[in-house]
């Protein structure tokens, strides 16, 4: 049986909103898969070997525990890559989807970032607080729900994972229907909190992924489950005929 | 423009009491907003003590304790009794007690402030005693993250403010050595329910303020309250000047400082703003004697939890706060050390009332695991996010057979009656709490 590894990267410093629902509910849904599966929570001072993980998950921590962070994270630039070319799986919400980019400016100061993609990140004075609701192109019929409460704007190389339907994107332009950032198998999102509990269409649509890479023949998940109730629940009450 | 807006403050309140509409707020307001008077009580001559309480739990209990004590003590206390903790609030209180030269009124203005107001309620050279409670997540879409509450505080803090701050907590206890004011530090020692590892393997580690280290602890009260030390700077909790130890809820007893203190409600919070009031009392000089015979003698009930009664069963209403994982571990702490066979009732119609945004990451941080207990024999989740909570539920090892949705509120309570034996506890925000009361009351007027 395939053991499958998750990271759970600086778990103790990015770790603001009920981040471990996404791990632990991912756990359940591979673990129905017949998967084995075993979380890592690794954070400063650990030494992470990129190689050695499936999956990546890294949540929303205060402005300071960033920067703990960032400077922690930058010896792993090069790994970081590699395993997103090698098609490992990551998924980054929150503020931490700011470490990926070229650079993040807080308070006129620029700091170097991970720099493994092209965007640009600058932390605002105003937060943007709010439900967000969004399509997704990769799911059929299924639209993801949030909520996000960061002050960071994202610019220039997009490639969206989501599009705004109601709510904010990466910018505070109300056009610009971009949020979030996909390739290869990184999904980076600032909503925060536990996204692939209140979605599991989601969950499903990357365990489905996470079997075929695997040769693993995919069984269609038990929607009598309580989260695919609390998803349409929600739907329902705020979103309905939208 | 002060003598003005006093008269406008207090004409206006006359008229919300012929029109009985709520005061507290709307005096304010108006010379806030119409009046653009955003800074007028920087201009009010205050008296001698001007004691502002804030953090993000316990400020109600610990001011109603203070006025408490120190009227007691023989002070005219005047603090804002309502709970009402914002600048309009503030303003309007301030205002009210002025007369008409713009000089307060009373020996001590009393206030629980919020966190984010504080600096807007007092510019500098106002407080002369400042308590924090705490800094822990609460209402993060109104606060941001925790240093964000901690920023603001500061902002209100001047160098003659003296500073009473709970040094359990290693935000509020930064303090210590980011200002050189006069400081009391307070704590709790050890309890019973005190542990060194939480089921929640990721939530509430604290970091050092200092060097960014990871903080080690001898144990943990909730949270990332405790007893810590950095091994790297020597950044620690130390020995604090007031400390409650011999922690006794069934006695309903604690000692601060080898002084025996009576313990109106047996939780951790109530230990807490104890030991904070006492502290604050005798940082203004009050005698020991005074506040031991004010606190044990002269006794305050407490304002949460009340005890109501279904068929036979005692119902204990704890409210907790949505949004802040650290209300809600408290009142389970609290379920756990009562005894005997017990129902729970959990659940919410809206995230907050006083915004519409429903975040639900935070039933994520609250540790549901403890519920995993032989004891409680039920729990009924109620509202309109059931499934949301059901599902958090569904990964804290509770038996699936022990929860029951509630899909019609109207009949929770044949419910309960129905399914579930034991003490009835509900852990509920404050909107579900005045629902759950009504249905009570409907439920004793039909069985007469």
């Amino acid at each position: 049986m395939k053991t499958f590894k998750i990271a759970h990267l600086y778990y103790d410093l990015m770790n603001l909103y009920g981040e471990n629902g996404n791990i632990r509910y991912l756990k359940q849904a591979l673990e129905e898969q017949d998967m084995k599966v075993e979380i890592h929570f690794l954070t400063i001072n650990d030494q992470i070997d990129f190689n050695k993980y499936d999956f990546f998950y890294m949540g929303m921590g205060s402005s300071d525990n960033q920067n703990i962070v960032l400077n922690d994270i930058l010896k792993y630039k090069k790994e970081i890559k590699e395993a997103i070319n090698n098609d490992k799986y990551f998924l980054i919400t929150g503020n931490s989807l700011d470490l990926f980019g070229k650079s993040i400016t807080k308070n006129n100061q620029e700091y170097k970032a991970l720099n493994t993609f092209n965007y640009f990140v600058i932390e605002e004075e105003f937060r943007i607080v709010g439900p967000q609701y969004y399509n997704c192109k990769l799911l059929n019929n299924h639209n993801i729900i949030g909520f996000t409460n960061r002050n960071s704007l994202l610019k220039d190389g997009y490639n969206p994972l989501f599009n705004v339907i109601e709510g904010t994107g990466c910018t505070i332009d109300k056009e610009d229907t971009n949020e979030g950032f996909k390739e290869k198998n990184f999904y980076g999102t600032y909503l925060l909190g536990p996204l692939l509990v209140r979605n599991p269409f989601f969950t499903d649509y990357l365990v489905k992924n996470i079997c075929k890479q695997n040769n693993i023949k995919y069984k269609e998940p038990n929607q009598n489950n309580f989260a695919y109730k609390a998803y349409y629940e929600y739907i329902k009450n705020f979103y309905q005929d939208k | 423009m002060l003598s003005l807006s006093i008269i406008v403050s207090k004409f206006i309140t006359f008229l919300c009491k012929i029109f009985k509409k709520n005061g507290t707020v709307y005096p304010g307001y108006f010379v806030y907003d119409i009046l653009r008077q955003p800074h007028i009580l920087e201009k009010v001559k205050y008296p001698k003590y001007v004691i502002a309480v804030t953090g993000s739990s316990g400020k109600g209990s610990t001011t109603e304790l203070i006025n408490h004590i120190l009227t007691d003590a023989g002070y005219d206390v005047c603090y804002n009794k309502n709970g009402s903790n914002g600048i309009l609030a503030a303003m309007t209180l301030v205002l009210n007690n002025c007369n008409i030269k713009g000089e307060f009124m009373h020996d001590v203005l009393l206030l629980e402030c919020d966190e984010r107001h504080l600096k807007l309620v007092f510019g500098k050279n106002k407080i002369t005693h400042l308590l924090i409670t705490n800094i822990t997540r609460d209402q993060p879409p109104r606060n941001g993250d925790p240093d964000v509450v901690f920023q603001d505080i500061l902002k209100a803090i001047d160098k003659d403010t003296k500073l009473i701050i709970n040094a359990d907590d290693p935000l509020v206890n930064r303090l210590s050595y980011q200002y050189d004011n006069e400081k009391i530090r307070y704590g709790v020692a050890k309890t019973e329910d005190s542990y060194l590892k939480s089921n929640l393997e990721i939530a509430d580690f604290a970091y050092c303020p200092k060097c960014h280290t990871k903080l080690t602890y001898k144990y943990y009260h909730y949270g990332h309250i405790g007893n810590y030390e950095c091994k790297k700077c020597g950044y620690k909790r130390g020995n604090v000047d007031y400390e409650a130890t011999d922690i006794d809820f069934k006695k309903n007893s604690i000692k601060i400082n080898n002084h025996n203190i009576y313990l109106n409600k047996d939780v951790l919070y109530a230990v807490y703003y104890t030991t904070a009031a006492y502290s604050v009392c005798k940082s203004i000089g009050i005698d020991d004697k005074v506040i031991e015979d004010a606190i044990n003698k002269d006794k305050i009930a407490s304002k949460r939890g009340k005890v109501l009664n279904l068929d036979g069963r005692n119902i204990t209403m704890l409210e907790s706060k949505n949004e802040n994982n650290l209300s809600y571990y408290q009142s389970i702490r609290y379920i756990k050390n009562q005894k005997g066979k017990k129902t729970i009732i959990l659940g919410f119609d809206n995230v907050s009332r006083r915004y519409k945004f429903n975040d639900l990451s935070w039933l994520w941080d609250v540790e549901f695991e403890l519920l995993n207990d032989k004891n409680i024999d039920k729990i009924f989740c109620i509202g309109r996010f059931r499934y949301d909570v059901i599902t958090r539920l569904s990964f804290a090892n509770i038996p699936l057979e022990k929860i029951i949705l509630v899909d019609d509120l109207s009949k929770l309570i044949k419910m309960v009656k129905e399914k579930s034996i034991g003490d009835i506890y509900t852990m509920v925000c404050f909107d579900m709490t005045a629902n759950i009361l009504k249905l009570i009351e409907d439920d004793e007027n039909e069985n007469i």
